[in-house]
């Protein structure tokens, strides 16, 4: 990661990233270092720790490479404008948690992210089944699957299509992958419910 | 695990497969658990990717540097504080004489006419100086000093309108006339050191600072100006 980063421009960056491929953690580094000072942003400003504003700042960045992946940053804001709001926000965020509940400090926003995207008659249904004990068992039970069960997971929740996955671990075809990711998800699926 | 779950989830699905989708979720609890698994191996998987990469990120933090931006702060604060002292050292200091005139401007171009005050003499001599009738006001001024020599007021003014009329050896006379007078806060020493500066003639530059001293030296009025001006 020890590149010249300055000497990398938005453009170039967003377009590795949206290019995929073994090359796009390349440039997802190269995001991550241009605008780190933010961390710093986050001591000063918001008065976090060091270490909550650099897991602030890392969660921003994974935020913008899947906005960048799924083509949902439209650019019609400078990439750095668009960095520091989002970082902004999960400080505030941050923050509130810190005085509320410490447990939940690093609990992301992706159930509600899904939740909304469902009719509005059925979130109670579904939220109600969701409990914090279910997510860190699978959380756990991630950990435990073999390597490369764990990779074909992780790339698929990085947004990687399956092509792409095919190429960058070898597998014979994109159909390869999906068949496999499934097999892997089950696996976790199954261990979960062993448990 | 349902692929339609991902398609839903994704966009993907079409119009009628979303809809029956949505359709079969309101009736089928298998299918309410399965989404609710899905959303929490999202939620699970978020977690240990910004767990995972944040690490890797922590791992690959290059040594800490001092940014371009710092070293270019701290050369134009060292450049600025060069700058100052250099100024401060070097830079031509205020003459005494610029001191002076800067002193007449200030103070002699008028003077306070009391009214109701019993001496109409000096009070018309004021107003004429005040309108700038130099002359005027000094004949008056000198007949009342020959008359009265030991009023403060007239001896100041007869001085500083002199002064101002460029005949700096009568000024001198009528300061030290009223250097002789016990007043609370007498400035006729600075006066004459003003007098001496405005005069320039050799060795009046030596003898004004001479009298500077003596003001700051006998706390004389004008004292704390005249260590301003000797910067002591």
């Amino acid at each position: 990661m020890r590149v010249n980063s300055r000497l990398t421009d938005d453009q170039s960056i967003r377009s590795g990233i949206e290019q995929g491929g073994s090359r796009r953690r390349h440039f997802e580094n190269l995001l991550y270092e241009k605008y780190s000072y933010m961390i710093r942003d986050g001591v000063w400003r918001h008065k976090l720790s060091e270490d909550d504003s650099s897991i602030a700042y890392s969660d921003t960045i994974l935020g913008v490479i899947e906005n960048i992946v799924k083509k949902q940053f439209e650019g019609r804001a400078e990439l750095k404008t668009y960095i520091f709001q989002i970082f902004s926000n999960k400080c505030v965020d941050l923050i509130r948690k810190n005085t509320t509940k410490k447990a939940t400090v690093y609990q992301t926003d992706t159930i509600s992210d899904y939740i909304n995207l469902l009719p509005d008659d059925m979130q109670n249904a579904v939220q109600q089944m969701i409990s914090k004990h279910e997510t860190e068992r699978i959380w756990q039970k991630l950990r435990v699957l073999g390597k490369k069960c764990y990779e074909l997971v992780m790339k698929w929740n990085e947004g990687y299509s399956d092509k792409e996955v095919a190429e960058i671990m070898s597998f014979n075809s994109a159909e390869v992958v999906k068949t496999s990711r499934l097999r892997c998800l089950n696996k976790v699926r199954e261990m979960v419910k062993n448990d | 695990m349902e692929e339609r779950i991902e398609r839903y989830f994704s966009g993907k699905l079409n119009e009628r497969e979303r809809k029956e989708f949505e359709q079969q979720l309101r009736t089928d609890h298998t299918l309410i658990n399965e989404v609710a698994y899905y959303i929490q191996l999202r939620n699970a998987l978020k977690q240990e990717l910004l767990e995972t990469r944040h690490a890797e990120w922590q791992n690959n933090k290059p040594p800490k540097r001092i940014s371009i931006r710092a070293v270019y702060w701290a050369a134009a604060v060292l450049l600025m504080g060069v700058g100052i002292g250099w100024y401060w050292l070097y830079s031509p200091s205020i003459t005494l004489e610029e001191y002076a005139n800067h002193y007449i401007e200030q103070n002699f171009e008028r003077r306070n006419i009391q009214m109701g005050a019993s001496d109409d003499s000096l009070q018309m001599a004021i107003g004429f100086f005040n309108k700038g009738a130099l002359e005027q006001s000094l004949a008056i001024t000198e007949q009342l000093t020959a008359s009265h020599p030991g009023n403060a007021e007239q001896l100041e003014l007869s001085g500083i309108t002199a002064l101002k009329m460029d005949q700096y050896d009568k000024a001198l006379t009528y300061f030290k006339q009223m250097e002789q007078l016990d007043l609370y806060d007498n400035p006729a020493v600075l006066y004459q050191a003003i007098t001496l500066l405005k005069r320039k003639a050799p060795l009046d530059n030596q003898e004004a600072e001479k009298l500077l001293n003596k003001v700051i030296n006998e706390n004389l009025g004008g004292n704390k100006l005249a260590r301003d001006w000797l910067n002591k």
